[in-house]
């Protein structure tokens, strides 16, 4: 096990991390399988509905990207806890990816969009997942 | 290679397709690049068609997820081509008839240069333009999205046009009225023998028995006032046979071909009916002014020509018009076998059939060089042409014009003017000859036309010519290459078979007519009997005395009893005033 070096002086942001990573785990999960969802229709429909159920959702991605800058942010008190950085902020992947699926969305690529999602979004949610549960394993070990 | 093998098995299934296909262009637009997969994916204008990831996948996702309606189908419509990864899928899936709709052959080029796609071609049909084919059974329509969005314009088009087919495939009650004498009477009979064909029931209302009349009345007198009134009555007469034959066959549809004798009139009192009305007019509007009169009394309005004739009819105030061009009839314009003899009686190195037009005379005087014949009528025997024409310039029938098509080695077709010396520079409509003489497989050299490269492959399917000097170089060249005469004339007539016979334009006409908003006529509900009427009004009533008026009548409706009204004379009865306020209430 890794030697965690805590900046003592922050303890309530070690608390905000610890009591907010289950929920992130929760979102980052339900996030994945909604994506998942969106495929399809993606990719046999181009109806108002599901673009609206996809800028809804592009939405919640923006606000777990957010919260994963803060946890970056947050995590740099801990030295990471000796960590590697999270999936979705190693190499800006999580923006890169975002704004190149904003970009087909402008151009109405839904075939470009629903392959980012399939084949980028999703494994990317499902790592970031996985890597928030070690986390939370890392925090209750604290 | 790969593109030459697909090439191979879609020209056994459609080889005018797959000579298009040859010949389109290589579009900036259209990009094919290897796919993560390692299979090759299609981008049209910077939006992926199919996944850059797996195209095959997403396939079998496709085709997975239209299962249940697929099942549901006789007949499986699918809007746009791509890469065709989704068609694969689909043969293999199914064993249904496939018709595949992609309204651009650069996609369809690249498709087949980056895959094999003969198992595919070998099972669907692809059509590229506005033509819908005929289903039997339950059709459901499949749609590549990123392919429709596209040509969404197209597509939106092509599927309204099918929900027209329903209510046509149906059957529908057509009236076809024809003239008294001239060219449009073979084109009434076509069209109504189409339209019989196409399952629909049909009324040919033949006006050329009255044709000797109508001569007659040229003979009994040299007066114009006389002639023309006339030629009115007689065609006020004609309009009311007409009208009492709508009443008996209750039509659906009527069509009317040029110079048709029914009033305007009469056709706004059939449009009463809910009959949805629509007028051929296979005429050159710049000789035939009558279109001014008529155009605006019929719900359709057909024309051989658009650009400035459809000008001119939108700065009169009219939007309900059409282009149609003419067609062939190939139960009639076919190729036919003949006897020696027969070769050699009807046959020549060149020939034209056609009246003597002015500037006919002029042209085919700088042709007589050559072994020219020369059929039809309105020539003249005392010019230096008096030699080449045939049986003292009386008139061919059909039979006989298509045995000169056959057997000419050189079809010459001049469309005709009045005051050009030959080829007129300004013509635009298509004759009806062009589509004759490709569909009876006779090779031709045909005047150039502004409306006549997008009905065929010049060159390929048909050569033109601009001038003398032009066509004397075209003649020797096609008499010294048969072969190549041969392969155009076959190429034209699988052109004319594809898309300009009279069934096609049937098709067409009543796509039009049914897409524009088609309701049955009622005219079944309508009428009702006199003697019920009278009957629920009370014999001795005001009501019941005024109807006893119409007992010459089987059935009545309000619209009887207002032309009545409107043809007697005198001080309106109170019951008379009630039913033109009622009349005028209902519309």
């Amino acid at each position: 096990m890794n030697e965690i070096k805590v900046e003592t002086d922050q303890p309530e942001v070690l608390a905000a991390i610890k009591n907010s990573v289950g929920d992130a785990r929760h979102v980052v999960r339900e996030l994945a399988a909604v994506f998942t969802e969106r495929i399809q229709p993606l990719r046999l429909e181009e109806s108002e509905s599901v673009f609206n159920d996809l800028t809804r959702n592009i939405y919640d991605l923006q606000g777990l990207l957010e919260f994963v800058m803060e946890l970056k942010n947050g995590m740099h008190y801990f030295e990471g806890f000796g960590m590697p950085a999270d999936p979705i902020s190693a190499d800006s992947n999580g923006l890169k990816l975002f704004n190149e699926m904003l970009t087909s969305m402008e151009s109405r690529d839904w075939v470009m969009l629903a392959d980012l999602i399939e084949y980028e979004l999703s494994p990317l949610l499902l790592k970031e997942e996985e890597w928030l549960g070690d986390l939370d394993e890392k925090l209750k070990n604290y | 290679m790969v593109f030459e093998k697909n090439i191979h098995v879609l020209r056994q299934r459609d080889s005018i397709l797959a000579d298009e296909i040859i010949q389109a262009g290589q579009s900036a637009d259209i990009n094919i690049s290897k796919s993560k997969s390692g299979l090759p994916t299609l981008r049209i204008k910077n939006i992926y068609v199919h996944s850059l990831y797996n195209p095959q996948k997403e396939a079998e996702e496709w085709v997975k997820s239209n299962e249940q309606i697929i099942a549901s189908a006789d007949n499986i419509v699918v809007f746009g081509f791509g890469l065709g990864y989704h068609l694969s899928e689909l043969c293999k899936h199914t064993d249904k008839d496939i018709t595949v709709f992609e309204p651009d052959p650069n996609t369809l080029k690249a498709s087949l240069c980056a895959r094999d796609l003969r198992s595919v071609l070998s099972r669907i049909k692809i059509v590229t333009d506005n033509a819908i084919p005929y289903f039997d059974g339950e059709i459901v329509v499949l749609t590549l999205p990123s392919s429709v969005k596209l040509f969404m314009n197209y597509y939106d088009h092509v599927l309204s046009r099918m929900k027209s087919r329903d209510i046509i495939n149906q059957g529908l009650r057509i009236m076809v009225v024809g003239p008294v004498y001239g060219g449009s009477l073979e084109v009434a009979r076509y069209c109504s023998s189409s339209l019989i064909r196409m399952g629909h029931t049909v009324e040919l209302v033949d006006n050329s028995r009255f044709d000797e009349t109508l001569f007659y009345i040229k003979e009994i007198t040299n007066g114009k006032s006389h002639y023309n009134a006339l030629v009115e009555q007689f065609t006020h007469l004609l309009s009311k046979f007409f009208l009492a034959r709508c009443e008996l066959f209750q039509p659906d549809i009527i069509i009317a071909l040029a110079q048709a004798p029914v009033t305007t009139d009469c056709v706004e009192r059939i449009r009463q009916y809910g009959v949805k009305t629509a007028y051929w007019f296979v005429e050159d509007y710049r000789l035939m002014e009558y279109w001014k009169h008529i155009a605006g009394s019929f719900d359709h309005f057909f024309t051989i020509q658009k650009d400035d004739f459809f000008k001119k009819m939108k700065q009169s105030g009219l939007n309900n018009y059409h282009y149609l061009p003419m067609a062939a009839f190939p139960d009639v314009h076919k190729p036919v076998d003949m006897f020696e003899d027969e070769k050699k009686y009807y046959g020549s190195d060149i020939s034209f059939v056609g009246a003597g037009y002015y500037n006919r005379k002029h042209f085919f005087s700088g042709l007589i060089d050559h072994d020219l014949k020369i059929w039809g009528n309105d020539w003249d025997m005392r010019s230096k042409l008096a030699g080449f024409i045939q049986r003292s310039g009386s008139r061919i029938d059909t039979r006989e014009i298509v045995r000169i098509f056959n057997a000419s080695n050189i079809n010459i077709n001049l469309h005709s003017s009045t005051y050009h010396k030959g080829v007129n520079p300004f013509g635009d409509f298509i004759n009806p000859r062009t589509f004759e003489i490709a569909s009876c497989g006779g090779f031709q050299l045909v005047d150039r036309r502004s409306n006549l490269a997008e009905l065929f492959n010049v060159d390929d399917e048909i050569v033109v010519f601009d001038d003398l000097d032009d066509i004397r170089n075209k003649i020797k060249h096609y008499l010294e290459n048969p072969d190549e005469a041969e392969r155009i004339a076959e190429n034209g007539r699988k052109r004319v078979l594809r898309d300009h016979t009279y069934e096609k334009r049937m098709e067409e006409m009543l796509d039009v007519i049914v897409s524009a908003g088609y309701e049955s006529a009622y005219w079944k509900n309508d009428r009702e009997p006199v003697k019920k009427l009278i009957s629920e009004a009370g014999r001795e009533t005001d009501l019941g005395t005024y109807l006893s008026g119409f007992s010459d009548q089987e059935n009545i409706n309000l619209t009887d009893i207002k032309d009545r009204i409107s043809n007697e004379d005198g001080v309106l009865s109170r019951t008379e005033t009630i039913f033109l306020m009622m009349k005028e209430l209902t519309g």
